[in-house]
């Protein structure tokens, strides 16, 4: 259904809303002539019938609901009072959980032994045969070979590692087959097979 | 002034106060309810479960506000279910035959005082189903009797808004009405 323009002229009217004399009989003419405001104003009336609430219908609240509406609070307090007193502090309980955490793993970077770069090096010039593949073995990597890189402007194999600090036997394995101990080593050792380890200790360094 | 003390104050820890608040409102929640649902137990139970929600929401009261106008909310908020399944009860009966008489509210069946009843409460479910603000400005005007300047005034508003907020509250059940 169109709505006439009026329509909230009209309603205006029927609030009692208007104050200027004019607009109060044209909307009076204008609802003699408009089939559509005239609905919306029956419309109106039928809401106010519905709605509206009359003076004689306001009720004196129960006598006992005052006391019924404190008491019912009253229970509620009492039982979110009596919650097991766990469900409240418990999250109390995650402070001295994440200090511990905390604290322990602090205690394990801060103790545990940091490690260290040493540099394994072997001058072409120090040994009298021909050098294809140096590899350094030890205790640092269970006697695993790992081969050095040759560094061409100053003519030596060398290799950086990281290792943890300690004292640890080594030997170079040159051109994969010959054993040979450190020459710049800090120290040998007899390994009981007739032959010399090199030694490498951290506290020395 | 005074009430915003009062609440401060069973904010502060002095919670039996609060019976002041349930002495002044209870007559407006319990009359405001009814109106809603047109029955007095509903009423008695929504008016003590609307201060027991607003005892222990109390902290969210906004103070630009005032507590009647909280009240307004909480209580047609509450009583929004109650409606949707009053209306399942008193529908389920003849819903689909009494459909086409309630357009505009034009009764012809036998029964009026039913049908009066059921367009009554078809209407409250609808009011109560607008959007928040023209809601409660609706109801002030129908439950309170309260002119567009009260209203205005009661809910810091211009008078304006509350003349477009009536005519569009209005026009949305005129639709809703014509089309149920």
């Amino acid at each position: 259904m169109k709505r006439c323009k009026y329509a909230e002229l009209v309603m205006l009217y029927f609030d009692k809303e208007l104050t200027n004399e004019e607009n109060i009989t044209f909307v009076e003419k204008h609802l003699s002539s408009c089939k559509t405001c005239k609905e919306w104003y029956d419309y109106l009336k039928k809401l106010d019938a519905s709605l509206r609430s009359s003076s004689s219908e306001v009720l004196t609240p129960p006598p006992n609901l005052l006391v019924h509406t404190l008491e019912k609070i009253d229970r509620y307090e009492s039982v979110r009072l009596e919650k097991p007193s766990f469900l409240k502090w418990w999250p109390y309980l995650l402070i001295p959980a994440a200090v511990s955490i905390i604290c322990i793993v602090a205690y394990t970077i801060l103790t545990s032994p940091k490690e260290i770069i040493v540099k394994f090096e072997l001058r072409e010039s120090d040994l009298p045969y021909t050098i294809t593949k140096v590899a350094v073995v030890g205790d640092f990597n269970n006697w695993e070979m790992e081969n050095l890189k040759f560094v061409t402007r100053e003519r030596k194999w060398s290799l950086k590692k990281r290792i943890k600090p300690g004292r640890y036997h080594y030997m170079f394995v040159i051109n994969g087959t010959i054993w040979l101990p450190d020459p710049n080593a800090e120290g040998y050792v007899e390994d009981g097979y007739g032959n010399k380890n090199s030694i490498l200790d951290s506290n020395i360094m | 002034m005074e009430e915003i003390e009062l609440i401060k104050k069973i904010l502060r820890g002095e919670r039996e106060l609060f019976k002041e608040i349930v002495e002044k409102y209870q007559g407006f929640v319990y009359n405001l309810s009814y109106w809603l649902l047109k029955d007095k137990t509903e009423a008695e139970d929504v008016t003590q479960e609307v201060f027991t929600k607003l005892y222990f929401n109390l902290k969210k009261f906004n103070f630009k506000s005032t507590l009647k106008n909280w009240l307004y909310k909480i209580v047609t908020n509450h009583c929004k279910d109650k409606l949707r399944r009053k209306k399942i009860n008193a529908l389920s009966l003849e819903e689909t035959s009494y459909q086409p008489l309630y357009k505009m509210g034009y009764y012809v069946t036998s029964n009026p005082v039913e049908e009066n009843e059921y367009y009554s409460l078809l209407l409250r479910k609808y009011v109560n189903e607008l959007p928040e603000k023209y809601k409660t400005i609706l109801i002030m005007h129908y439950f309170e009797n309260k002119d567009y300047k009260e209203i205005a005034k009661a809910m810091k508003i211009p008078y304006s808004t509350v003349r477009v907020y009536i005519f569009r509250a209005r026009k949305v059940l005129y639709k809703k009405l014509k089309h149920s």
